[in-house]
């Protein structure tokens, strides 16, 4: 049995922790009050509107360096979160490194769905991103454009790179689910939970709640997201905010993350099916069973080269379930970059994220 | 008459607080065992509640509200022991510091407090949104839609129940795991540093590993799929309710507007196909 002083705290440590809280806590009351809307910014580089329909939205970026790679290159985002992840802010964005290294960059912005969006489908999204590369190839007078595909984003990219092989001439992954039954080959703890969440649900389950909603709600996603990382999840606006308090630097880069991960749009609902039932649950992508407007997507139709980017601490998409596609693309060029950091620490973490875009960039600048 | 969970050594009136450990572990069994009472009492409130308000009309659960009071007294006791408890804990915390910090005093007794940890819990984030609903007097007279709506509150509130003993659970073995840990281990030395700080962070690494093993159990996927399916059921009970309200007064109901939807999703599609047709041939054409 333990000895009544298990617990005791040293008076000088205790008073010198009180100290430094207090004067954080002090720091931290005029920070709040000094921070203003506008110094919490994200998705801030220069970019211009040039197509529209629906509620999606093609941007253009404004060169910041002189052109490396000729092709240009389209960033599509998933729909669970938004794609101001990867140009959360200047010193933490793809976006901006991509442009640095002389890339050409478009972006897909899919908007806001909500319940009048609820019969919008998988198909429907890759006739969006048919629409935004036929745009930017017109712009450009070529034929086939390079796709950088993000998570879902990665998938749409990957159907379509299935789909349409003669429109893409290179396509880069990063942290995208191709076997989505991968995450049972590791048992690391806390690993592949929407995987497991996911698959004890019923069919008939997913189709009721889409039934109830209309859509997967965004906060309903977010709410499975903390439920990964439990107590950081609860300790993140005490112990974590009282870490970052006394530095402004640090405190606006926790409030910029968490513009990000309040900005969570709904699912719309049959998309949220196919993505639940079909993918998740069935694994139909990966055995070839997967369909996009009664097109079956054959993985080995995929003939461009391919770089498919993982986080080696990626808890959401467990990088097995990224690198199953390696022996089911079609392409003789395929390679593989597994990068420090977890499946948003790739993009904001300091290391990680400047890997990232000098190796996405050096890879098209091979293959341009 | 009621036994005490917690060891006589143990409890708060106990001058010095001689045994700290044998307490906190007394204290999260405790606990686990007020919640059970608590959720076995609000299963036979809820079926009493629903008896006496349908009289002869078939809801799901039906039992006597004696039960459910009976729990609830002891359940009220064993948390008022538990909070003691915890205070006297806390106490002694400042106590052995020289005096209690703003921090223990702030965040310490909420670090350790079975229902800080529930309130905090972030699974519950999303299916609170997703109970959120119309009151029992907004349903008026409409018996069978009213019928439908409690009914399916009343499954609501049992599988949400279920899911918290299986949650408390789980705060309970990340309890005694802290607390051996604590006393024994290469742990023992780093929290014996006086560090309330190393002490959080200690407890914020068990109950994480706790609760991440516990999400993979069968038992925490299945409550959470009948609580998903609960609230789903709710919903859409409620949602039949306003329908009848709408073709009532001649609103637009949500079959309706849903119906719009999908229309408007057809014709953008035609509208899309009709467009590349077009760009297609004139490409065509030169």
């Amino acid at each position: 049995m333990a000895e009544t002083s298990t617990f005791a705290l040293d008076p000088a440590r205790a008073f010198a922790e009180a100290k430094g809280f207090s004067e954080r806590l002090a720091q931290g009351t005029k920070l709040f009050g000094e921070v203003k809307d506008e110094d919490v910014q994200i998705a801030t580089t220069p970019k211009d509107e040039i197509w529209h329909q629906d509620k999606v939205t093609l941007y253009h970026y404004r060169p910041l360096a002189e052109r490396n790679v000729q092709t240009p290159v389209l960033i599509a985002y998933g729909l669970v979160g938004r794609y101001t992840m990867v140009d959360l802010q200047e010193d933490r964005s793809l976006v901006r490194n991509l442009l640095n290294f002389g890339v050409d960059l478009y972006v897909v912005d899919w908007g806001n769905p909500n319940r009048a969006d609820r019969y919008v489908t998988l198909e429907d999204y890759d006739t969006y991103l048919d629409e935004c590369v036929d745009v930017i190839a017109r712009r450009h007078g070529i034929e086939r454009i390079n796709l950088l595909g993000i998570c879902e984003g990665g998938v749409f990219t990957t159907c379509y790179a299935a789909l349409h092989p003669e429109k893409v001439r290179n396509m880069a992954l990063t942290i995208t689910p191709i076997d989505f039954h991968a995450d049972k080959l590791s048992d690391r703890p806390g690993h592949g939970f929407i995987n497991v969440w996911t698959r004890s649900l019923e069919a008939e389950d997913v189709d009721r709640m889409i039934d109830a909603y209309g859509v997967l709600p965004g906060e309903f996603m977010g709410s499975v997201f903390s439920m990964m990382t439990p107590m950081r999840s609860m300790t993140k606006y005490n112990l974590d905010l009282l870490d970052v308090v006394d530095d402004r630097k640090k405190f606006l880069n926790f409030l910029r993350m968490e513009k990000w991960i309040a900005d969570r749009p709904h699912h719309p609902g049959e998309a949220a099916k196919q993505w639940l039932k079909d993918l998740y649950q069935e694994n139909k992508l990966v055995d070839g069973t997967f369909e996009l407007g009664g097109r079956p997507v054959d993985l080995k139709n995929i003939t461009c080269p391919v770089l498919n980017v993982y986080a080696k601490d990626d808890h959401i998409i467990p990088p097995a379930t990224s690198k199953a596609l390696a022996s089911k693309v079609g392409s003789s060029d395929y390679s593989e970059l597994g990068l420090p950091g977890g499946h948003v620490g790739v993009f904001v973490g300091g290391k990680a994220q400047a890997l990232l875009g000098s190796g996405i960039a050096d890879w098209l600048a091979k293959r341009d | 008459m009621e036994r005490s969970a917690v060891p006589p050594e143990s409890r708060p009136e106990s001058s010095g607080f001689p045994n700290a450990l044998g307490a906190f572990q007394a204290f999260g069994d405790m606990w686990a065992r007020g919640s059970q009472a608590f959720f076995e009492g609000q299963q036979k409130w809820l079926g009493d509640l629903a008896k006496a308000t349908f009289g002869e009309h078939k809801i799901a659960a039906q039992a006597d509200t004696s039960g459910f009071k009976a729990a609830q007294e002891a359940y009220s006791a064993a948390l008022n022991k538990a909070m003691s408890l915890s205070a006297a804990l806390m106490k002694n915390f400042g106590a052995a510091s020289g005096g209690a910090t703003e921090a223990e005093t702030s965040f310490l007794p909420k670090m350790f407090d079975p229902q800080a940890w529930w309130a905090a819990a972030p699974n519950l984030e999303g299916v609170a949104r997703l109970q959120e609903g119309p009151q029992l007097a907004d349903v008026g007279q409409v018996e069978r839609k009213f019928a439908a709506v409690y009914s399916a509150m009343v499954t609501l509130r049992q599988r949400s129940l279920e899911h918290q003993m299986v949650m408390t659970n789980a705060w309970t073995r990340a309890a005694n795991k802290f607390m051996t840990r604590l006393g024994t281990g290469a742990d023992a030395a780093k929290a014996f540093s006086g560090s309330w700080r190393d002490l959080s962070s200690l407890w914020i690494q068990v109950a994480n590993d706790e609760l991440i093993a516990t999400q993979r159990t069968e038992e925490y996927l299945a409550s959470q799929r009948n609580l998903l399916k609960a609230s789903t059921e709710l919903r859409i009970a409620q949602q039949e309710l306003a329908a009848f309200y709408s073709e009532m007064f001649g609103i637009p109901t949500r079959v309706e507007i849903d119906d719009v939807h999908k229309t408007l999703t057809d014709l953008r599609r035609e509208v899309r196909a009709l467009k590349r047709s077009k760009s297609g041939n004139e490409d065509a054409h030169g």
